[in-house]
């Protein structure tokens, strides 16, 4: 069965590049639109494997969403890699804080992501 | 004058940001010699933060986007728009991450996105003020960002900043 990886990010391209580099590599994606949606799905899909979560998105953004799923305390295995343009140190550093596995400066090469995405879901 | 210079430096990450993002989605741009075409699709993102403040605008025809969009070859206005939208955003990302190397910190708005005829952005008299047009073989494309600064502010580059900022399109592993 295909392992099931969520993209959340506020731009339906970013989506829909981040699904055809990995359903390529055989992976499921999942999408949701901003961190309230993410919450909800990483809530709603117990089988997900790892999370791509942008920052900047409306009504919750991608930092905060990560924090308040570690202060669920209920996800702590799952992996999480931030796609975003952001590269300010404090904003990794708390990313990194709260449990994220890595972090890419968009746009993002393909065989990177979908490189980063086996390693963490082998 | 601090602005003037202060303009400068922002002209410059601006020319180099918009090349090198293009140049990612293999779009070659060169210098518009001309006036380009109006505008009929404009994507907007606004910065801030304690010293400068301001927007960043891209606009082009609808064609410059379905031509260059990375999810279809045919998009729908929607993808269009969408992409549109995450061009402005990520070129405003690349202008921040560079800022980061003259120790100025902003924070950034979602993008939006404005659809019209013959568009024509109104120009700001004082502050920083860069316009910047390009022409390319999917068409042509403008650049704007506008912003106003603190009084002392005064843009230096430090090679300390600089060596902490990761590369678009890296991936950093904890």
């Amino acid at each position: 069965m295909s392992k099931k990886v969520l993209v959340v990010d506020d731009s339906a391209t970013v989506r829909q590049q981040v699904r055809l580099a990995l359903a390529q590599s055989g992976f499921d994606v999942v999408e949701a639109v901003d961190g309230v949606d993410g919450q909800e799905k990483i809530s709603a899909t117990p089988d997900l494997k790892m999370v791509i979560c942008d920052v900047n998105m409306p009504r919750m953004n991608g930092i905060d969403m990560i924090e308040a799923v570690a202060a669920t305390g209920r996800h702590t295995a799952l992996p999480i890699v931030m796609l975003t343009t952001e590269g300010q140190p404090a904003l990794i550093q708390r990313a990194k804080a709260a449990g994220a596995k890595g972090w890419i400066v968009k746009p993002f090469k393909a065989d990177l992501l979908v490189a980063a995405v086996q390693k963490l879901t082998a | 004058m601090p602005t003037e210079h202060n303009s400068e430096v922002m002209r410059e990450l601006l020319t180099s940001c918009a090349l090198e993002l293009f140049a990612d989605y293999g779009v070659v741009l060169e210098p518009a010699k001309a006036p380009v075409s109006p505008s009929e699709m404009v994507a907007v993102v606004g910065f801030t933060s304690d010293e400068m403040r301001g927007t960043l605008a891209i606009s082009a025809q609808l064609d410059f986007f379905s031509r260059t969009n990375v999810i279809s070859s045919e998009p729908t206005e929607e993808q269009i728009r969408d992409w549109a939208g995450e061009l402005g955003n990520q070129l405003m990302g690349r202008v921040k991450n560079r800022l980061l190397a003259y120790n100025l910190v902003l924070a950034m708005g979602t993008p939006m996105v404005i659809i019209g005829m013959s568009m024509h952005l109104g120009q700001r008299r004082t502050g920083i003020v860069n316009r910047l047009a390009w022409t390319s073989s999917q068409g042509d494309i403008e650049a704007w960002l506008e912003a106003s600064h603190e009084a002392g502010l005064w843009l230096e580059r430090s090679a300390a900043a600089e060596d902490a900022i990761q590369a678009e399109g890296d991936l950093l592993f904890f």
